[in-house]
């Protein structure tokens, strides 16, 4: 038991403000048992209590502070107050203070108007003027997926009606450019002629010759052809080719298949030979730097700008640039628009540079070659 | 930040941009430098840069550009000269603004750097110290230093005239 005679003071205290736990309170009261005369002189602490009295604080006036602050300004701090006062640093007493101050003393006023002379003002006609020089305008990028697919489908939509279109376009127009032979350029017309007679003549041009500069083969490719009409590139070709396989012509034409790639068969100096009403397709024969962004598109369809290959190549051939200029050509096209592409390649052929001119406007964009 | 919301920083802001760099290096041409290299540098940055701390950031940017192109123009040692003899503003300021114009190009540039913060886009010390990268204590003496130099300036020339 930790109850004891030296220590229930505290143990009476405890019990009678309810302070003691259940277990203490039994220890106590098994205490008391012990010892009755303890008892008593608790009973006697349970009969003592105290009222409180009303009893009131008559001064406190003498307790309350003034409202109003006292700022101490003189000399040394004069400055820094109107500084402080133009920054708005005071606190609303304070600010009062001083203004009561001011008004007291006109020539402190006038220093503090001097003060107030010294907030900047900015001047309004000072203006970035190009502010469009600033701007930057770039395709927005849509991140709505559904907007996303629908301007995806949207457009491939477009690009394939351009290619259907430009391939039909094609097969309706023959490539017929009659060019006038009085006009002094350096073509000739050929039709109705004796196939043999004129191509005899005209195919050392268009094929490789022999050590005696007889055309081999001469005459073959020729003749069941009719109405050869030759322009000068100076014509422009309005209505472009359909693809042909040069592979196939050429070894029709009983070309060596080593001479396939020959200026003097894939290119005629100058030269464009049309092939009107042909069941066979025309052969386009145009050299490798005469290939411009007026005949550069089926007419020259070969991945590999820059190299001296076959300029017609087979439909297996195509590539994506040849998809992407058959539908720049067919847009422009439907819309009416000088549409065309003009890309710039590195020395291996490859597309280094997309560029597309519309009607005076050109759109750039490097590309990375891996 | 969208490009929508670049260009829009753009008509908010190039023109105080433009007057700040302007009133603290009196350099038109160079002032608009600032300003293109400013908005290029946000460019560069657009999506990292929210546009509600467009401003901040323009003026954080403008402003330690600055600071890059009057160092570097003092190691050339023709900056001083620069900043008197380029001034070709043509507006007619009255006698006090003029006076007062006079003042601010006299001030060190820290000191006219934090008094233009304050006074022509009226941001607090705490903005002001985010800035120009002072703590705010600097920024108050140095807007105090300020503010009692134009006052004893003008008070000088009014006390002449």
């Amino acid at each position: 038991m930790n109850i004891s005679r030296d220590n229930y003071e505290k143990y009476f205290l405890d019990y009678l403000e309810g302070d003691l736990d259940p277990d203490s309170v039994a220890e106590l009261k098994l205490f008391l048992l012990q010892n009755p005369d303890l008892e008593e002189e608790l009973q006697g602490f349970e009969e003592i209590s105290l009222e409180p009295e009303n009893i009131v604080f008559t001064e406190k006036k003498m307790l309350f502070k003034p409202e109003i602050s006292d700022l101490i300004i003189n000399e040394s701090n004069f400055d820094d107050l109107c500084i402080a006062r133009l920054e708005g640093d005071l606190t609303q007493d304070e600010a009062e203070a001083f203004d009561t101050y001011l008004g007291q003393n006109p020539e402190k006023q006038k220093e503090y108007d001097l003060f107030k002379q010294t907030v900047l003002k900015p001047d309004q006609s000072d203006i970035f003027e190009n502010k469009r020089s600033l701007k930057r305008y770039s395709i927005k990028t849509v991140r709505s997926r559904i907007i996303y697919y629908i301007a995806s489908a949207a457009a491939s939509v477009i690009i394939l009606f351009s290619v259907i279109y430009t391939l039909w376009d094609n097969e309706q127009s023959n490539a017929i450019h009659i060019a006038d032979n009085k006009t002094g350029n350096d073509e000739m017309i050929v039709e109705n002629t004796a196939p043999e007679e004129k191509e005899i003549s005209e195919e050392k041009d268009f094929l490789t010759t022999t050590e005696d500069n007889k055309p081999e083969n001469s005459g073959r490719e020729r003749k069941n052809q009719k109405n050869i009409k030759v322009i000068d590139i100076e014509d422009r070709i309005e209505k472009p080719f359909a693809i042909a396989n040069i592979e196939d012509e050429v070894a029709d034409a009983g070309v060596p298949e080593s001479e396939k790639n020959n200026p003097l068969i894939t290119g005629i100096n100058r030269r464009q030979v049309f092939i009107d009403n042909s069941q066979t397709l025309p052969q386009e024969l145009l050299p490798r730097d005469q290939i411009n962004e007026y005949n550069n598109g089926l007419l020259s369809i070969n991945g590999d700008f820059g190299q001296n290959k076959n300029i017609i190549k087979g439909l297996k051939d195509i590539s994506a640039w040849d998809i992407a200029d058959l539908s720049v050509k067919g847009l422009g096209k439907l819309t009416g628009w000088d549409v065309h592409m003009n890309n710039k390649y590195d020395e291996n052929g490859k597309v280094k540079t997309l560029a597309i001119n519309a009607e005076g406007i050109g759109f750039s964009t490097n590309l990375k070659n891996n | 930040m969208t490009g929508k919301e670049f260009n829009l920083s753009v008509d908010k802001y190039s023109d105080s941009i433009y007057r700040f760099i302007y009133k603290n290096i009196r350099d038109s041409e160079k002032a608009k430098d600032i300003v293109q290299d400013t908005y290029e540098k946000m460019w560069l940055n657009a999506g990292s840069v929210d546009f509600s701390k467009a401003k901040s950031y323009l003026f954080t940017t403008a402003y330690h550009t600055m600071i890059d192109m009057i160092r570097r123009d003092k190691k050339k040692g023709d900056f001083e000269n620069v900043r008197m003899e380029k001034y070709s503003h043509t507006e007619q300021y009255s006698d006090l603004n003029e006076i007062l114009h006079e003042a601010v190009g006299k001030l060190p540039e820290d000191q006219r750097s934090v008094v233009l913060l304050r006074d022509y886009e009226g941001y607090s010390y705490k903005e002001i110290s985010e800035i120009t990268g002072l703590n705010e204590s600097q920024v108050k003496v140095y807007i105090y230093r300020a503010r009692l130099f134009l006052k004893n300036y003008l008070g000088k020339v009014e006390a002449l005239i």
